[in-house]
């Protein structure tokens, strides 16, 4: 497949700010929908963090627990986003690290800030993201997301909000 | 309004959450006089190895000497009193102080002091203890837990215990080779409420129903044969169970308390519930290597202990099923620190670590499906006690319905009962009346 060897950037980077603008409009379930059916979704606590298995982590979701985590948001009994926080994020420095081509995968590293907004309280978050995408037909699906905080081994208050 | 009525059988006046006063006669007649728990020996395996926490919000750190005794230090410099060391963990061949260099061996003794001309007329030398690091008054340890305490007399730390040791012995004994090490990095959080809230959410059996709904109806309806590669399988029956039915809770789960505010929730800890644990073959080698070192009879009675949460007053709530403990750090009367350890059972499958963090992740971590409703019910609870129209705070459930233990201990009615915290607030007027 010709986009395998040379991808679109511009797709690539497309794919990102739709995602996060179906994150800003708590389209979850849209969302949740872009992750493959082994997906996995993961907020480590240290940079350099090489596995989810042997050390603690802000958030590490498998398929299972990631369709969990997302029907919990979408549950109104949710205490914790009583009222509901809002967001805006910007995604930047989109760059294309590698093409696994036995695997089929490209992996994009990015930048993002967050600002989130909830009761009395705005709180920044930034970082960098690791994306694992495997192009479709059309588009793009989520093989692994990682997402790298600033401030992952600091003291933090509870984060209902998908980064 | 005096301390010894703000504590009445059933409730408890509003200003033991919320008066800063009050907060800061905690941290002097409770903090600064009990055994608050430092940290485990295995975060300190080495001469020179180290970690920084804070009693009473005073920084200390924790040392392995050179003799291969774990010291517990003010961390300070005896000098200009600096904070001598600032990573939160590593290893140092001495400390050395950033100001103007002072350096000091891990049991505190003042080493060298850079450019000693002109100390010649003062009281100024190595090994003064005067300039010294200070050693916090009294460290003692049970079966590798450290604990320090800022009063150089008082309880000793197994009269502190009592009982509840046995809390202890229920996590190193599960251990083939008898012995656990803190592993796997820390979860900390913040939130706004006070410290005494987590402890008595930790053992509240009447609370998840309620609290955690959002988490247990997304799990009850998870669909089990999606993919999960152990996260989601550990995480899913977590939130399940906390959704179990009011009859479980009642006739299944009970609660015991100690002296000295310490209690833990049992008859609940069972390894068919949380994992399939008696299904899953590392668990089958994990017995093989109990049974190898201990032998039957002893496994069984070990893993016949059914404890769920221990809570040790004022500091340190753990569990064994999963090797989890927390420990609480108060900041200030509406601030609380709480980080995360995780234990390693030495000599057992490491498959087991991995679902010591996967439970870690779901429990601990600050974006958890489960904890963010515990915080956000704690900052809700700082904001309702803001208002003037009720100064109270019950406590009153299965109050008189407590039986005594022949340990000294006793038993609540059921894993709903409130005994828990009417027996933190029995050792609470006890040493703020003091």
């Amino acid at each position: 497949m010709a986009h395998q060897i040379d991808p679109d950037i511009r797709l690539i980077e497309r794919f990102l700010f739709d995602e996060a603008q179906m994150l800003d409009d708590r389209r979850f379930n849209e969302w949740l929908s872009l992750f493959s059916d082994n997906g996995w979704y993961w907020v480590p606590i240290t940079a350099d963090q090489d596995n989810p298995f042997d050390t603690v982590s802000i958030i590490y979701d498998d398929r299972k627990l990631l369709e969990t985590r997302v029907r919990r948001l979408n549950n109104v009994n949710i205490h914790a986003e009583s009222p509901p926080p809002r967001t805006s994020r910007i995604i930047g420095n989109v760059i294309l690290e590698n093409v696994d081509q036995a695997a089929g995968n490209y992996d994009i590293s990015s930048r993002f800030q967050l600002v989130e907004f909830r009761g009395d309280k705005q709180r920044l978050f930034a970082g960098s993201m690791r994306h694992v995408l495997r192009p479709e037909d059309v588009g793009f699906v989520i093989q692994g997301k990682r997402i790298n905080l600033v401030n992952s081994d600091g003291m933090l208050e509870g984060i209902t909000t998908l980064l | 309004m005096d301390i010894d009525q703000l504590v009445q059988p059933e409730r408890v006046h509003r200003r033991v959450y919320n008066d800063p006063e009050i907060f800061e006669r905690e941290l002097e007649k409770i903090f600064s006089v009990t055994w608050i728990f430092v940290g485990h020996v295995s975060q300190v395996p080495n001469p020179g190895n180290f970690f920084c926490t804070d009693i009473a919000r005073q920084p200390v750190v924790m040392a392995r000497h050179n003799d291969g005794a774990v010291k517990v230090l003010f961390n300070r410099c005896g000098h200009r009193g600096a904070q001598v060391v600032s990573p939160e963990s590593g290893s140092a061949e001495t400390f050395r102080c950033c100001y103007h260099g002072w350096e000091y061996a891990m049991d505190g003794k003042l080493l060298a002091v850079p450019q000693p001309r002109g100390y010649e007329e003062s009281n100024v030398r190595p090994g003064d203890p005067a300039y010294g690091m200070a050693p916090v008054p009294r460290v003692a340890e049970y079966r590798g837990f450290v604990f320090a305490s800022l009063s150089l007399t008082g309880t000793s730390l197994p009269e502190f215990l009592g009982p509840i040791a046995s809390s202890i012995d229920d996590m190193v004994d599960r251990s083939p080779d008898g012995e656990i090490e803190v592993a796997g990095g820390i979860a900390r959080h913040l939130y706004h409420g006070n410290w005494k809230l987590v402890f008595e959410n930790l053992c509240d059996g009447l609370h998840p129903n309620c609290v955690h709904q959002s988490s247990i109806e997304a799990a009850q309806q998870q669909d089990d044969a999606v993919f999960s590669d152990g996260a989601g399988e550990i995480g899913v029956r977590q939130m399940r169970q906390n959704g179990a039915p009011w009859e479980f809770w009642e006739n299944q789960v009970g609660s015991w308390a100690y002296q000295f505010g310490h209690s833990y929730l049992g008859d609940y800890h069972d390894d068919a519930k949380l994992v399939a644990a008696r299904f899953d073959p590392s668990f089958a080698d994990y017995f093989k290597a109990m049974e190898a070192a201990k032998g039957k009879e002893r496994t069984q009675e070990i893993l016949g202990v059914t404890r769920w949460n221990t809570n040790i007053y004022p500091t340190i709530s753990f569990m064994s099923q999963f090797r989890q403990l927390r420990v609480i750090r108060p900041v200030s009367v509406d601030k609380t620190e709480v980080l995360g350890f995780c234990f390693r059972l030495k000599g057992a499958p490491e498959k087991m670590f991995h679902d010591t963090i996967r439970f870690a992740n779901i429990t601990n971590a600050v974006a958890s499906p489960v904890l963010t409703d515990d915080l956000e019910t704690y900052a809700r609870i700082r904001r309702g006690l803001t208002t003037n129209g009720n100064d109270w705070i019950a406590m009153a459930r299965g109050l008189g319905r407590d039986t005594e233990e022949a340990d000294g201990g006793r038993c609540a009615e059921n894993g709903l009962s409130e005994l828990h915290i009417r027996n933190m607030f029995d050792a609470w007027s006890g040493y703020m009346v003091a």
